[in-house]
Formats: structure tokens, sequence, C-alpha cells
């Protein structure tokens, strides 16, 4: 992530903490799907 | 961040997977890095990530940091050693150090105290005393040992003992009532453990006196025969 950690990432994209959050882990999510598979 | 819809696996695993990607604060990092020692399934997981983000950080290319970051550092670390500080007592290098500063000064002391008490100290005179039977033979020799709080007492002549009486020492201290110090015997000398009250007026200004006595000494705790020898006690 550009070595930015949450807090930097929502500041940086205008949107809330725990927006950013939920965006990064729904992908992590994800990609833990595809790389069990 | 704790989300109830996520289950706890789940949950666990996306947040070995934050860690490894680099997003979470400093103190939750702290957290991750501490579970990852006591949580082995978790640290499995934070593996699992690395392997496969590890591949991420490889395609980036090198950046150099810019030229104030060690600087920052600095500065940061001289606000994380105040804390520091303030960690116990024990973990504190400046009180180890004060504390065997404080030892060693009063080792030395202690043994600059030694020496001088052993130098100034005379070697203490015996206190001894010559008991003086009728006629101004003498009777008995006693001699003190006050470092160990006994006395001896040795015969010093052949004293015709009476059957049935039993020969008694008494310590008299001046102007005070005989003292018993125990039975004693004519025929061989004899050590005393002086009792710990009576120790203190064991001095040169006290009298030695042997009374005869029933058999088992006297029953009243003060002398009830006659003095058969008595002598006072003197610094050789």
């Amino acid at each position: 992530m550009g070595g930015f950690t949450y807090e930097e990432l929502a500041e940086r994209s205008g949107v809330a903490l725990g927006t950013m959050k939920s965006w990064i882990r729904r992908g992590l999510a994800k990609l833990r799907e595809c790389l069990e598979r | 961040m704790s989300d109830n819809s996520v289950p706890e696996t789940e949950h666990s695993r996306l947040t070995a997977a934050e860690y490894v990607l680099g997003v979470l604060g400093a103190s939750e990092r702290r957290r991750v890095e501490q579970r990852i020692g006591r949580d082995q399934v978790f640290a499995r997981e934070v593996a699992f990530w690395e392997k496969r983000l590890g591949g991420l950080a490889e395609g980036i290319p090198a950046v150099a940091p810019p030229a104030n970051a060690w600087a920052r550092i600095e500065a940061a670390l001289d606000q994380a050693e105040r804390p520091a500080e303030r960690v116990g007592l024990w973990q504190s290098l400046r009180f180890w150090r004060g504390l065997s500063l404080v030892t060693s000064a009063l080792a030395a002391t202690c043994l600059a105290a030694l020496i001088y008490v052993g130098a100034i100290s005379p070697p203490r005179a015996p206190l001894v005393a010559q008991l003086s039977v009728e006629g101004g033979k003498t009777g008995f020799v006693a001699a003190v040992n006050s470092g160990g709080g006994t006395l001896t007492i040795v015969p010093a002549a052949l004293l015709s003992a009476e059957e049935q009486k039993a020969m008694e020492l008494w310590l008299i201290p001046p102007g005070d009532k005989p003292h018993s110090l125990g039975l004693i015997d004519p025929n061989r000398p004899v050590t005393i453990k002086v009792p710990q009250d009576l120790l203190a007026r064991v001095n040169k200004e006290a009298v030695l006196a042997v009374s005869l006595e029933p058999p088992g000494g006297s029953p009243t705790g003060q002398p009830t025969g006659p003095v058969i020898a008595n002598g006072k006690l003197a610094q050789l």
C-alpha cells in the first residue's frame, strides 16, 4: 500500500477511516479466497 | 475494528494480512507482533501472507529515504527515551550503578572499621579470682572467659568435702545480694555458663564465694550454709 497506514490512506483518499479499512479488508478477504484455490 | 459479522478465524487472517501489508498503525503493529509470539496458528497465517505478498515488495523500486528522515528518527528516539527512564527501578542502569557505588563504599567502610577496631582494642585481660579458705590458703582459682560467657573454677587445695554437702558458687556484685552460678566440684575443674543477665556484673568489682549447701544446691536461691571460700575478681 505504498507504505501507508489505514489512517494515511483514508486521509489521502478523503474517506472515513472505517470505510478505508473495510475496503481493504474486503479486498484481502477476496485475495485470500483466490490464493487458497 | 472488530467486525462481528466476520468469524474469528477470518478476522485473524485479515489482521495478519493487514500486518504484512503494513497498513496498521504503530500500536496495532505492536499488538500483532506480540500475538505472533504466542499464537502459532496466527504466526502461520502471517507467514502465509508474507510468502504471498512478499513478491509485491520485490516489484517496487528502491526509494532513497528523504534527507531529513534521520533527523526525524533521532527526534523520535529522544521522545522515546523519556518513558524509558520511567521503567522499573530494577531495570534502571543508573539505579544499579548507584547501588554498586553505595555498597562498595559501605564495604570499604566496614573493612576500615574492622582494621581500626582491631588496632585499638587491647587484648582483653582475663578476669580471675583467688578464693581463699579459712586460714588464708587459696581454695579455688576462677577464671572468666568473658568472650564465651563462661567461668572456670579450679580447686587449688584439698578440701575436706563433707559427705552430705554440695558446694555452690555465688557471684556477689557490689551492694547486691548473691546470685547463684551453680554447683561446683571440690575435686575437679568445673566450667559454668554464666547466665546472660549476670554476664555484665561479672567484673572486677564483684566477689565470688563458695557456700556449703544441701545436695542439689540452695533451696532458697540464697546461700543457706557457711561460706567456705571467697575472693574478689581481678583483671590480670
